[in-house]
């Protein structure tokens, strides 16, 4: 004969697994008597086994695998203490709020004072409270500091692909992870597993594979990245045998966090840039057209000899850059360059530039220039010396849809202070 | 340990930390390691005096009764019946004065005269109702 207390602890497992693990409606009333008192139970609710049956029918609702499993159990006199843990997926509507399809899992302690095997008294309840947090209905106080960690969770995840390390990959992410780009690779398995996978064959396509996160901004409980890979061809990828090049991408990934691991992630990244760069699939880039490229250059020349500053506007892009030298130094954007037109010109009044030789290949022209004019006008601090001058210089100008969007630049910068005077001859 | 001692290890646990405050007797309390099964965290002894600091920082008037005990092997549970006067920042929300009552739960596990792991329930939902706490 079973002491009354294990009768007691046997008959809770019984009410967990056979009533609220089973969803089961309509038999609260064997389990908990009418009468019986819920010493923690919200004011309003109504007592006994009609309560009990109002707030598991409101969780059966909100969630349709929920599922509690005791953890640990004391039972002294008539009493019976107990934790469990409470998962589920929130699938049904919860205390008014729209399913969210967020997983939950939270622990529940509770005291029951059993007579004739039912539970007469009540205490204790479940961290309603935590749910609450895990399905994003309320803020987490700590937001702030677990955000700070959110970085570093990332990183390790990164370091764990470069690094072809997969215990920093099962550390980075949950066991349940879900990847909701799974479908970009077939036949891989959800969770962890599927991210270990995923990550050996990439590393089978590129073996010197390296990610860089570039950017990340953090809000509530997600982290988004902005990443460029680089990576030999090394493997096959979709089924496109080696090709032996080093090919580059970018992608973005956005991250939810829970309990300091990756729990589920968005993802979109260059593959079509990639299988074009693999020569497998054609590029969707008009081609370049070095002739057209050359007249672009010409014209653009031709008309500041014209004193038409303005041409700059026209044939050169605003997110120009410049990758100058010393007299031209590194600038992004269009204002320096026509600052130094205006300036130059105000100096030799009879300014002009010469082409002497222009090649173009690809997406670039590289050209020959030669400046020629009178230093009629004081200029870079010195009086005018009234003489004729004449400097060269090599630019390497690159066109992106019809406007110059980038140049190199070597000038005789040497030659020209010494014919202004400032360096000896 | 019989179940007696175990329930009055309990008790003066309460003792020293609830109602003396002393978070210094934490450590001769908490068996190394301790494990926070309600703030988990690498270090479980100070994620409870963190746990135990919050309340004490936002309630500084906190009473905790300590209502009943069931013990079993080596656990130990006790109902709390908790009050006090929200007088600093808790959950983020700012000082709103108001008194509360709510319910509570711990169950402990003891190994070797200590405590070894601890499961915490408070009703914090009924305690951001009673004191108007939105969002």
């Amino acid at each position: 004969m079973a002491t009354i207390q294990e009768q007691n602890k046997a008959r809770v497992r019984e009410y967990i697994s056979e009533i609220i693990n089973k969803h089961v409606s309509g038999r609260f009333s064997e389990y908990v008597p009418e009468d019986g008192i819920d010493h923690s139970a919200p004011p309003g609710m109504p007592a006994g086994s009609l309560g009990t049956e109002m707030f598991f029918k409101m969780f059966y609702e909100a969630s349709s695998d929920m599922h509690n499993t005791i953890l640990s159990m004391a039972a002294e006199e008539d009493k019976v203490s107990f934790v469990s843990q409470v998962s589920g997926t929130h699938d049904g509507v919860l205390m008014g709020m729209p399913p969210t399809g967020k997983k939950f899992s939270v622990t529940m302690l509770e005291t029951v004072r059993i007579v004739d095997g039912k539970y007469a008294e009540h205490w204790g309840g479940m961290d309603l409270y935590s749910m609450m947090i895990q399905l994003g209905a309320l803020k987490d106080p700590n937001l702030k500091s677990l955000q700070a960690k959110y970085p570093a969770i990332v990183q390790r995840y990164i370091d764990g692909v470069n690094n072809h390390d997969e215990a920093a990959l099962r550390e980075a992410f949950a066991v349940d992870f879900v990847d909701h780009n799974n479908a970009q690779v077939q036949g891989l398995p959800q969770g962890v597993e599927g991210v270990v996978m995923a990550h050996n064959m990439l590393h089978e396509s590129f073996n010197d594979i390296t990610f860089t996160i570039d950017d990340y901004s953090i809000e509530d409980d997600k982290i988004g990245i902005r990443v460029h890979a680089e990576g030999t061809h090394t493997g096959p990828f979709y089924g496109f045998p080696p090709s032996g090049k080093k090919i580059q991408w970018t992608a973005h990934r956005i991250i939810r966090i829970a309990n300091g691991q990756m729990v589920e992630a968005w993802n979109e990244f260059d593959q079509v840039g990639i299988l074009q760069q693999m020569g497998v699939i054609p590029s969707f880039a008009t081609p370049p057209n070095p002739e057209a490229n050359k007249a672009l250059v010409r014209r653009l020349y031709d008309e500041e000899n014209k004193g038409n500053v303005d041409i700059i506007d026209e044939l050169m892009s605003p997110d120009f850059v410049m990758h100058g030298d010393a007299l031209n130094p590194y600038q992004k954007g269009l204002e320096p360059l026509k600052a130094g037109v205006v300036m130059t010109k105000a100096a030799f009044p009879d300014l002009v530039v010469t082409i002497e030789d222009i090649l173009a290949a690809g997406d670039k022209v590289m050209v020959r220039l030669r400046w020629t004019g009178t230093n009629s006008v004081p200029f870079m601090g010195l009086p005018a010396s009234g003489k004729q001058m004449s400097w060269t210089a090599i630019a390497t100008n690159r066109i992106e849809n019809g406007k110059i969007v980038e140049r190199w630049f070597n000038s005789d910068v040497f030659s020209m202070l010494q014919q202004l005077g400032m360096i000896p001859s | 340990m019989s179940l007696d001692a175990n329930k009055q290890l309990i008790q003066e646990f309460h003792r020293a930390v609830m109602v003396e405050r002393n978070l210094d007797a934490v450590a001769q309390f908490l068996r190394d390691p301790f494990v926070d099964h309600s703030a988990p965290s690498e270090d479980g002894l100070a994620s409870y005096v963190q746990w135990l600091q919050t309340y004490l920082t936002a309630f500084p008037d906190f009473t905790v009764e300590t209502e009943d005990f069931i013990a079993e092997d080596d656990l130990v549970s006790t109902h709390l019946k908790i009050t006090g006067t929200q007088q600093a920042e808790f959950l983020g929300a700012p000082a709103t004065w108001k008194p509360f009552t709510i319910s509570g739960m711990q169950l402990y596990r003891i190994a070797d005269g200590k405590i070894s792991e601890r499961w915490g329930w408070v009703d914090v939902m009924s305690l951001r109702t009673q004191l108007g706490i939105q969002g």
